[in-house]
């Protein structure tokens, strides 16, 4: 944990010093379901910032919101001082505020130094009247290669380079998304549970690469279940429930948040999910749907929150393109 | 390929023919009238006929009518020669000399609730001498003679109701498949044509009415639906294709089944043995419909409502409701969604069949009919909203309506009927893409 | 039966003018289809635009030929901004409904009677091929033989003209699409929402994609038109649109050669069936029951849909297709 983080114990919505994302009065409504409802929040710059929260509580919808994916029925978001609502996803991507996905969308049948060289921004060879034009674009794509080549080498997946990225497994995928995210040279960036589904062993070197996202002068903001990770690597936890922002503070601070337990109680969860393996609390959560008769989300209890933000992926609708 | 091929063939053919006989009828009264002429001894003449032209059974009739008094005026507004049309509508009027006169029809001696069309009871003629002039009149319900063709409109509507209520039929299986499955079926069309043909077969080649004719052809199409299912799509969805795969699937098996159909039944059109002709309309105010029609406006609604309380009512309907709102929820909250899937394409198809054998009785059997109502289906269930089953049906009733409308409003656009719905349909898209009840999270 | 004939004339019309245009069409639907992931059903439209947009001008109005091109060229923009603009920002099947009642919307205005003075009717446009049969250095009416197959000057020199324009067209989309521009088509096909989180301007790509394919299925259908010199409405029916899919499934989709491959075994398998089922009717080979002369023409398509959805189901990759490069997935 971070010994910098802001000094007082957050009271939700609190003002930071140095925000980097302000949102104010975000909401989304789903049917009669309010998905989210956020009154203020406050993203600090240069800061790793968790988003934790039970299943349902919105996180994800909140991120779609943020990003541009989805447009909140009220509310405006600020992002480095330009008004964000009602910009498009791409618009939000250029200003600088890059997303990485729940479900890694690993562009399958790209090998993956295509994946990367996609991510660089503002390309003219991505013209039209120029792609036919080789010369056009040959000195600005083998500056993009180099590029996208180094990153490829901090991440480890050069031996990779050249392979269909259909190929990858779960935990490259996500490495590939992170680093194809770093392509696009983002100001912040924010990841949607980078650690599901990624075995052990990498987790470690995803961890040290969000690290380094920091001491690179970026600013994180991820929505994680693992709360091993959300302790190493946060300087400010963010906890959401309901759609609402239930309580903010540091990581040690947050453990002993007495709204944040019930929160967790009462959707069936245990609040130190991380002191458990992945298939306990699978078994856990199973037990508990049993006994109170609830619904399960969309089978993937490691995913989750699938009730409200996931409602694109669970509709057939979601799956044509 | 007009929207209905059938019976827009059958009216021009009609059209043709009321004016092969007009043309005999004038030169027939010309002929008379020479006749009446010489004995008279009058050089010159003027005659014609005075006809009422209506709807009847969709179709334009015209009909004679007789004791009309028709009068002749000189260019000084002097009655100069009248008399009355005979049994065949026929007036002939002896002028003593050449000249510009006036014919007019007297509206007082109209019958009842008749008028000129269009306003029109008088006529200018220029006769010469020795010369027999020609002037029909044509009369028309009395609304026209103020209002013009608003009097089709009530007709034109209840048409648009008939139309609307087949593609409602034949639609809410494609929006349920949609719902259920995410597959957006373009062999549905065919589903129709073949539930069309199954009971024309068992009709024309087996015999029977055609009432049980079409249960029989019901109970088919339902289970060419769970064929489908089970053979096609059921194990397609099981490896996961993906749904634009799908699509072309569809649109693959469509082409093949639409061209087995021409080459099984060939390219005519076919009727069926009973009730195709039905010659005494039934009156409800300023509509007439055949019995034929109005059984099948009725029978259509009651389908549709009990189709619509079997969704909102029924175990198995709301599970169908379910599995369209959420199929991930649904399966995990023990739907068994194969099963609602497999009934859902049985009810798609036998509702497909029921409506194939509704629009083979009012517009004829013909082998690509499923696919010209597919683009109408289409533009209906993307008009309520995709994957809407109550939303099918709204639009269903908008496109049907529009589809007579447009014809009303733009004259001869038979052969044009059905852009006008498809450029609702881009309408709608431009201005509320989630259709009239669509949600937004389903445009993705 | 008389096979020589069977086999000669089935190679020609592989390689004939007509297929030509057929394979120029359908290389503008792989920009669609292979590359972009839009799910256009009515490249039938944009064919008939391309024929009508260059011969109505020329016939009815008089203009030459350097004028009406350029009109064709921008009423096929049109239609893909008519087509798009609607839909693009929505789901793929959106667009696949629009496409095909657009197609046919064109279709029926093509055939309204009350439109023939523009277009003709079922006459047809005719007689504004004679830039084409000037510029010919061969003489229109001289006789080849292509085996047992007799072509005709004219046809000879559109089918040369014909497969020209296909390379020029083919290394055109290879040139587009091993670019960056390329590499953006392509990243929308696999998934939007990715390329829109890169900060692609997903929509305006989408719509760059539907009228460079819809341009280029427009001079498809100048072409096929060109080579019959004759534009007929009957030519622009679904059934295009739906060859022109099969073409590219057979050929495997999202590859250059795609259109080529495809183009040329398709109609030498159809035209192979058609001629067996022709000459086998005509001398009484096959019972009446099965097949007569008046429907032996209908099989082909239902093999032709049949084989169409069988290839997506098995073969996605196309018949000669890496099952690692096929464009739809089978997750």
């Amino acid at each position: 944990m971070s010994v910098d983080a802001p000094a007082s114990n957050g009271t939700p919505g609190m003002a930071k010093n140095d925000p980097i994302l302000v949102a104010e009065g975000i909401r989304r409504q789903f049917g009669g379901l309010m998905a989210v409802d956020v009154e203020h929040l406050e993203v600090e710059r240069n800061r790793i910032t968790a988003l934790i929260g039970p299943n349902g509580a919105g996180k994800t919808t909140f991120f779609n919101l943020l990003t541009g994916f989805d447009k909140p029925d009220q509310g405006v978001s600020r992002f480095d001082g330009h008004l964000m609502s009602d910009s498009s996803a791409h618009k939000v991507a250029k200003l600088g505020m890059v997303r990485t996905f729940q479900l890694t969308k690993a562009l399958a049948r790209l090998t993956v130094i295509e994946n990367m060289r996609l991510g660089a921004p503002n390309q003219r060879g991505e013209k039209l009247w120029a792609g036919p034009f080789r010369f056009l674009w040959r000195d600005e794509e083998r500056h993009i290669t180099e590029r996208a080549d180094a990153l490829l080498e901090r991440f480890k997946l050069s031996h990779m380079r050249d392979e269909f990225a259909g190929g990858l497994s779960g935990g490259q995928r996500k490495l590939l998304e992170m680093a194809r995210a770093l392509m696009t040279d983002p100001t912040l960036i924010m990841l949607d549970e980078p650690m599901a589904g990624v075995n052990p062993a990498l987790k470690q070197s995803l961890l040290s690469h969000v690290k380094e996202l920091k001491n690179e002068g970026r600013t994180v903001l991820f929505v994680e279940h693992d709360m091993d990770m959300v302790h190493e690597i946060s300087d400010w936890v963010v906890v959401m429930a309901g759609g609402r922002i239930i309580a903010e503070g540091t990581a040690s601070e947050i453990s002993g948040n007495r709204d944040v337990i019930d929160a967790y109680l009462g959707a069936h969860h245990d609040l130190d999910l991380g002191a458990m393996s992945e298939s306990e609390v699978e078994a856990e959560l199973k037990e508990l749907e049993v006994e109170s008769g609830e619904l399960p989300s969309a089978g993937d209890s490691a995913s989750g929150d699938s009730a409200s933000g996931d409602s694109a992926s669970g509709d057939p609708a979601g799956g044509t393109a | 390929m007009g929207m209905e091929p059938g019976r827009w063939t059958r009216t021009w053919r009609v059209w043709l023919a009321a004016f092969v006989v007009a043309l005999a009828v004038v030169g027939i009264t010309t002929q008379s009238g020479n006749a009446h002429a010489q004995e008279d001894d009058a050089p010159q003449s003027i005659t014609g006929r005075v006809q009422n032209r209506f709807l009847e059974d969709g179709e334009r009739v015209t009909e004679p009518v007789p004791d009309v008094r028709v009068f002749v005026e000189d260019e000084g507004g002097t009655v100069v020669g009248e008399t009355v049309t005979d049994a065949d509508g026929v007036y002939v009027i002896p002028l003593a000399d050449p000249g510009s006169y006036v014919v007019r029809i007297d509206i007082e001696t109209l019958p009842e609730g008749l008028a000129a069309e269009d306003g029109k009871d008088q006529q200018v003629a220029e006769v010469a001498g020795n010369q027999n002039v020609t002037r029909a009149f044509f009369l028309g319900e009395d609304a026209r003679d103020v209002k013009g063709k608003w009097s089709l409109l009530p007709q034109t509507l209840a048409n648009g109701l008939k139309l609307a209520m087949i593609i409602a039929i034949t639609s809410i299986g494609l929006s349920l498949i949609f719902g259920t499955t995410g597959l957006s079926n373009f062999a549905h069309g065919e589903m129709v044509t073949f539930g069309a043909f199954a009971a024309y077969v068992v009709n024309s080649d087996f015999g029977l009415h055609v009432v049980p004719a079409a249960l029989i052809a019901i109970a088919l199409t339902g289970l060419l639906g769970a064929g489908f299912e089970k053979g096609l799509w059921g194990p397609l969805r099981h490896r996961s294709t993906s749904l634009t795969s799908m699509m072309i699937v569809s649109i693959g098996v469509a082409l093949a089944m639409r061209y087995l159909w021409l080459y099984l039944f060939g390219g005519d059109l076919k009727a069926f043995q009973q009730y195709t002709l039905q010659r005494d309309p039934i009156s409800i105010g300023p509509i007439d419909f055949p019995p034929r029609t109005l059984f099948i406006i009725v029978i259509s609604a009651l389908v549709i409502v009990g189709v619509a309380l079997f969704l909102l009512k029924a175990r198995f309907g709301k599970a169908i409701r379910a599995v369209s709102d959420n199929p991930d929820l649904a399966s995990s909250s023990g739907i068994d969604t194969d099963r609602v899937i497999l009934l859902v394409w049985v009810l798609g198809g036998a509702l497909a069949g029921l409506g194939g054998v509704f629009y083979g009785l009012e517009f004829g059997i013909k082998w690509d009919m499923g696919f010209t109502l597919l683009l109408l289906m289409f533009a209906a269930i993307t008009l309520g909203g995709l994957g809407n089953p109550f939303g099918a049906l709204l639009g269903s009733l908008v496109i049907g309506i529009f589809v007579e409308l447009w014809t009303w409003v733009v004259p001869n656009a038979n052969d044009l009927k059905t852009v006008g719905a498809l450029i609702v349909l881009i309408l709608v898209l431009l201005i509320r893409p989630q259709g009239i009840l669509g949600s937004k999270e389903r445009i993705g | 039966m008389n096979w020589d004939l069977i086999f000669w004339n089935a190679l020609y019309t592989a390689i004939n003018a007509a297929a030509a245009g057929y394979c120029i069409i359908s290389a503008g639907l792989n920009v669609h289809v292979g590359y972009t992931g839009l799910l256009n059903f009515g490249q039938a439209g944009f064919a008939a635009v391309g024929a009508y947009a260059f011969s109505i001008p020329i016939v009815a109005y008089g203009w030459s030929w350097y004028w009406a091109l350029p009109l064709m060229l921008v009423c096929s923009v049109l239609l893909a901004l008519a087509l798009g603009l609607p839909t693009l920002r929505l789901r793929a099947d959106y667009l696949a409904i629009v496409t095909i009642a657009v197609a046919e919307i064109i279709r029926f205005f093509l055939n309204s009677t009350r439109f023939t003075w523009l277009t003709g009717g079922t006459d047809g446009r005719n007689g504004w091929t004679t830039f084409f049969e000037d510029l010919n250095p061969i003489d229109n009416t001289a006789r080849f033989n292509m085996g047992a197959q007799v072509i005709d000057g004219y046809r000879l020199f559109m089918m040369i003209v014909g497969w020209t324009l296909v390379v020029l067209i083919s290394v055109f989309i290879w040139a587009l699409m091993r670019s960056p521009w390329g590499r953006v088509l392509r990243s929308i096909r696999e998934d939007e929402d990715a390329a829109r989180a890169l900060g692609k301007n997903v929509l305006a790509f989408k719509m760059q994609s539907l009228v460079i394919g819809g341009v280029i299925g427009s001079i498809g259908g100048l072409w096929l038109s060109a080579q019959k010199q004759s534009a007929q409405t009957g030519e622009f029916a679904t059934t295009l649109t739906f060859f022109a899919f099969l073409i590219i499934v057979l050929g495997g989709l999202g590859r250059v050669k795609g259109p080529i491959v495809g183009t040329i075994i398709f109609f030498f398998v159809i035209q192979l069936v058609d001629n067996v089922l022709q000459q086998a009717t005509r001398n009484d080979k096959i019972p009446d029951w099965i097949v007569d002369t008046t429907n032996f023409g209908i099989v082909k398509n239902i093999v032709a849909g049949l084989a169409l959805a069988a290839l997506v189901i098995f073969r996605p990759q196309g018949i000669f297709g890496d099952k690692r490069e096929q464009v739809f997935d089978v997750r």
